[in-house]
């Protein structure tokens, strides 16, 4: 009997399958049109929305950033040759059939001829055709005259020649100049290289011709200084790949990151802060959408019993509602991969006056990271208390208290912990920040429920003396303290996260213009000599020009560290960093420079002028493991200068002021020989003083910056845009968690709120005892939020962005407010439904 | 038609186990109908959940249209449910989602019945409910609900009806014509109708009679 009947079964259930689909349908058909599923759509929708505008709003951001990176570059990579060796053409023609365009540029250094025997030796830099690839080149048809773009470097015959070397050469426009051998005729002023970056300190002023020219200055030989490079453009990681580990050890690959340091390390915060935002934003999502997915379920669990006694199934039953999840959130990823589309786009058109120009193009991957977020969040947060619905009992048809089909707490958290955990893992791709989240998450977890409970008793003790409304309200509270104080988890991470991105947005890019701000120097001068330095500070003082002080530079190199010869210890320690065997530029000062600190050592003491003593830059010392007290030897102007190590300092290299990686404590050799720099803020109309400049100091250097600036203003300009951007949608995700959740406590309310109101409470009351509720609630998640962004701020400013710490009192006080405010509020009107239905209408239908 | 073996039913709760059923023997036969009445809390729906199979016992057998129901997983309970059985709740249970018409239509639906809309719209008429068919629950009155419920329950054609407490949520006059309603449908269709009731009236209506007290279960003697 059981075995037909099992089989029975079988056919059966395949049956019940078929003519259930369009039951099933038809329930979340209706189910839509009543608004039960609003905040479980919305929650989805939010989670693929944030993740996939906020990946196209940063892969936007990002793919510009690298372009304007890549035009510091003039190309997307560059391979350098270290040696004076033209790079291989075997290499060039690798590159092109990989697809790539390519520009060669060679610099070298070569005497300059002008008029009336006017000679000076000058910064040759001769181009290819295509060059640049990448940036804008641009170009006047006079000295210090209004620049234009062009797309190619001279053509062969012809020199373009920067501002001030028409003075020291004596030349116009359509003159010629001879370059080492060759006479070529200026045709244009150089205003700016793209990558002019690369060249900072290039000390004699930039001829550029064509390469076909470079034979005939006869200034490139075998063994003459001569630098090759070949750039390369399009899409270069594949390349990358294919050549990094064949490259000959005489080549270098230099790309994006490696164009400049600034622009590397603002893209850097950039990017950790998007990364960190985005998931936030998905957690936040993944909560409402639990949230609602739960409630939902539990609407659904007697309709369920009374399917049950129909005679379907529990697979039939899992099925079904599985299916019409699934079908919903096909759909609603779809709808949140456009919404988030036209939001980041909207968004856009709106900042498109903050942003320098037209962004570039995102990639596809943003959309496939939301369309795996949506299924993911879908599977792990509204998925599992659905599928338990196969569990309920069909008896519960008969008494309403019979428990089953749901899950407990625990295990969604779990899921929904694993999900998020996975998601981190999985757009970080860093296993650290994951386990860092994971730890911190359970910690914070446990810690917030812990103190919300504790919290919501204290508070219920004390508030109850103050009237029948407070009494009512706060009963309400501590009522369901379970259910509240993972309600004030929820939204105490919310606020945290509102706290934690405002106060990081704000410290970011308060450091970030600190870093750079208006009157920033853009001119550096290099090669003041001791009798000029007064009528040089002269000219730009009476001009009114904002300027650093003057130190004083001597050229030397390093010899011996510790008596171990300087190349021995670079066999040994192979740093990575900067080619320590050149000359290094080196100072003397008494002061220590705003932008500098000793973080080891201590600055001079009096009388330290005369010991011989040095400070050294922090990066140089890790890179050649000098410490406090090691002995070090120079070779300066010929001559043998023992110095010991008495500090190391920090130094903030974009501050674009002067620095050192060594200073002395006291004038190198009594100060012979040494010439002085500085740098200086022109704005664009105070240009032609630098022609004034240059006339009277005709053998001062000037290295224009400017354009440099612009470009990291503008990258500053961008990441702002976008931090707000995802700030508001963090929030934006964070309302619906507030929705969602109260959402989920609204049948109780009105049940509660109808049995009130029929004993005989006004709606004043009823109102008064939700306001102070829900204020009560947010007040206390407030306080927790301001406690967690505390925490979490001090982490992120000391470990990940290497600021200092700072406290914020303030916080302390708005997080209670601010959250007792917008909780109450929206804890009000989205529960106005308690007071406005008739209490019989809410009894009737339970 | 239906039949009981020594049926327990206990539950622990805080204060230790509770023996709500003390090993029930009984049988109804095909066609019969019978009223189960008793106080409240006396274990009477509970029974009922068993011998629908909605719910399984501690220890006992329960046999329903000859099949061995205890011996059955949930699966295949359901399935014997979808076949066997109808029921009408005291609550009514129609899904608010749904009209009137679509509510009777859910049984035959399961069932993947033929023409299921003609159907339940004839049944909807024989309980004289015809223009109300595109009306959702709640706009409905509670005995136009509970006559929904019943046309649902008749319209699956299943040989055995579960009533719990029909007219418990009904005033005396409506509760009196959904019986009257009941009663003749059930006539007409030759169910077996197995009703719980605490109303002695409508106990009264039925064939037999059988007591829940204290967990035991006893034939009530007709005058």
């Amino acid at each position: 009997m059981t075995l037909s009947v099992k089989s029975a079964a079988l056919e059966s259930g395949a049956n019940q399958g078929r003519s259930a689909r369009s039951l099933a349908l038809k329930l979340l058909w209706r189910d839509w049109r009543s608004g039960e599923l609003n905040i479980l759509i919305a929650a989805l929708m939010v989670a693929v929305t944030t993740v996939t505008s906020i990946g196209l709003f940063s892969d936007r951001i990002r793919n510009s950033i690298q372009d304007e990176a890549g035009s510091l570059l003039a190309a997307d990579a560059q391979i350098r040759s270290r040696n004076t060796i033209p790079i291989s053409a075997e290499l060039r023609q690798q590159a092109e059939s990989a697809g790539l365009e390519t520009a060669d540029i060679v610099t070298f250094q070569a005497m300059s001829f002008g008029n009336n025997n006017a000679l000076q030796l000058s910064a040759v830099k001769a181009v290819s055709p295509e060059y640049p690839l990448k940036g804008e080149l641009v170009i006047a048809d006079q000295p210090f005259g209004e620049g234009r773009s062009v797309q190619a470097g001279p053509p062969p015959g012809e020199a373009w020649i920067i501002s001030r070397l028409f003075l020291s050469l004596g030349v116009e426009i359509g003159d010629t100049i001879g370059v080492g051998d060759a006479n070529l005729q200026v045709t244009a002023a150089l205003i700016t290289e793209p990558d002019e970056a690369g060249s900072f300190f290039d000390f004699n002023p930039r001829v550029m011709i064509n390469t076909a020219d470079v034979e005939q200055t006869g200034a490139v030989q075998l063994g003459s200084r001569a630098r090759y490079r070949l750039l390369l453009g399009g899409d270069v990681e594949p390349f990358k790949a294919q050549v990094e580990d064949s490259l000959r050890p005489d080549y270098r690959w230099a790309d994006v990151r490696d164009a400049n340091e600034g622009v590397t390390s603002a893209l850097d915060r950039a990017e950790s802060f998007l990364l960190l935002a985005g998931s936030l934003g998905v957690m936040l999502a993944g909560v409402a959408l639990a949230l609602a997915s739960r409630r939902y379920a539990s609407r659904q669990l007697s309709h369920v019993a009374l399917l049950k006694t129909l005679g379907l199934t529990p697979n039939v039953i899992a099925r079904l509602y599985a299916g019409n999840l699934l079908i919903l959130g096909v759909i609603t990823v779809f709808a949140g991969l456009v919404l988030g589309w036209v939001l980041h786009w909207a968004f856009l058109e709106l900042a498109s006056g903050l942003l320098p120009r037209e962004l570039e193009p995102a990639g596809w991957r943003p959309l496939w990271i939301g369309l795996l977020t949506g299924l993911v969040c879908l599977m792990a947060f509204a998925f599992p208390p659905v599928w338990v619905l196969r569990q309920v009992p069909p008896a519960k048809v008969l008494r309403s208290e019979l428990e089953g089909g749901t899950l407990s707490q625990r295990v969604v958290v779990a899921i929904g912990a694993v999900a998020v955990v996975g998601l981190v893992w999985f757009y970080s791709g860093d296993v650290l920040l994951t386990a860092a989240l994971l730890g911190g998450g359970l910690i914070a977890l446990a810690g917030v429920s812990l103190m919300a409970a504790v919290l919501i008793r204290v508070v219920r003790r004390y508030g109850s003396r103050l009237g029948t409304t407070w009494r009512l309200g706060l009963s309400n509270l501590q009522r369901h303290s379970r259910q509240n104080a993972f309600q004030i988890m929820v939204f105490s991470i919310a606020l945290m996260l509102l706290f934690i991105l405002t106060l990081l947005r704000s410290s970011l890019i308060g450091e970030w213009q600190q870093q750079l701000p208006e009157g920033a120097p853009n001119h550096f001068a290099f090669n003041i000599f001791e009798d000029e330095i007064d009528g040089f500070q002269g000219i730009l003082d009476a001009n009114n020009v904002q300027r650093e002080p003057l130190y004083p530079m001597i050229r030397g190199r390093l010899t011996e560290v510790n008596d171990e010869a300087l190349t021995d210890r670079l066999d040994r320690l192979q740093p990575s960093g900067d080619d320590f065997r050149r000359e290094l530029n080196l100072t003397w000062s008494d002061t220590l420079a705003d932008d500098n600190a000793v973080v080891e050592g201590d600055w001079w003491a009096p009388g330290d002028a005369e010991r011989n003593l040095i400070s050294v830059e922090q990066e140089f010392a890790e890179q050649l493991e000098i410490g406090l007290g090691d002995t070090l030897t120079f070779t300066i102007g010929g001559q043998q200068v023992d110095v010991t190590v008495k500090s190391i300092r920090s130094v903030q290299w974009d501050s674009l002021a002067p620095n050192f990686y060594v200073i002395f404590s006291g004038p190198i050799l009594d100060g012979a020989g040494a010439a002085y720099i500085t740098s200086f803020y022109l704005d664009a109309d105070q240009k032609p003083l630098l022609a004034e400049l240059l006339r009277q100091h005709p053998t001062v250097s000037v290295i224009e910056v400017d354009a440099i600036i612009r470009q990291i203003q503008d990258i500053v300009g961008q990441v702002t845009v976008a931090v707000e951007f995802i700030l508001g949608l963090v929030l934006v995700a964070g309302f619906i968690v507030l929705l969602a959740s109260v959402q989920a406590t609204l049948d109780v309310r009105l049940v509660e709120s109808a049995i009130l109101r029929t004993l005989g409470a006004r709606a004043a009351l009823v109102r008064g005892g939700l306001w102070i509720e829900f204020a009560s609630l947010g007040a206390l998640a407030g306080l927790l939020g301001a406690l967690g962004a505390e925490l979490a701020l001090a982490y992120f400013q000391t470990e990940m962005l290497n600021l200092s710490w700072t406290p914020h009192p303030l916080l302390w006080v708005t997080g209670p407010v601010l959250g007792g405010l917008v909780i109450g509020v929206i804890g009000v009107v989205s529960t106005r439904r308690v007071i406005k239905v008739p209490p019989m209408v809410v009894l009737r239908s339970v | 038609m239906i039949e009981t073996r020594k049926l327990k039913q206990e539950v622990t709760s805080g204060e230790g186990a509770l023996v709500i059923l003390k090993g029930i023997d009984m049988a109804i036969h095909a066609g019969e109908s019978v009223a189960i009445v008793g106080v409240s809390g006396s274990g009477k729906s509970t029974l009922l959940g068993m011998l629908a199979g909605l719910d399984r016992p501690s220890s006992g057998e329960v046999f329903l249209a000859g099949t061995e129901i205890t011996a059955l997983d949930e699966e295949q309970r359901a399935l014997l449910r979808g076949k066997q059985v109808g029921f009408v709740f005291q609550n009514f249970q129609l899904l608010p989602s749904l009209t009137a018409l679509e509510n009777v239509m859910l049984p035959l639906e399961v069932k993947g019945a033929k023409e299921p809309q003609v159907r339940a719209a004839q049944w909807l008429e024989r309980v004289g409910l015809a223009g109300r068919a595109t009306h959702y629950p709640l706009q409905l009155s509670g005995g136009e609900q509970q006559r929904v419920a019943v046309a649902r329950a008749f319209a699956s054609e299943a040989p055995i009806l579960f009533a719990d407490e029909p007219t418990g949520n009904l005033d005396r006059r409506t509760g009196e014509k959904v019986a009257d309603l009941l009663f003749s449908l059930n006539r007409e269709s030759g169910t077996t109708l197995v009703l719980v009731t605490h109303d002695p009236k409508l106990a009264a209506r039925c064939d037999r009679q059988l007591e829940m007290e204290d967990g035991t279960l006893r034939e009530v003697a007709l005058a």
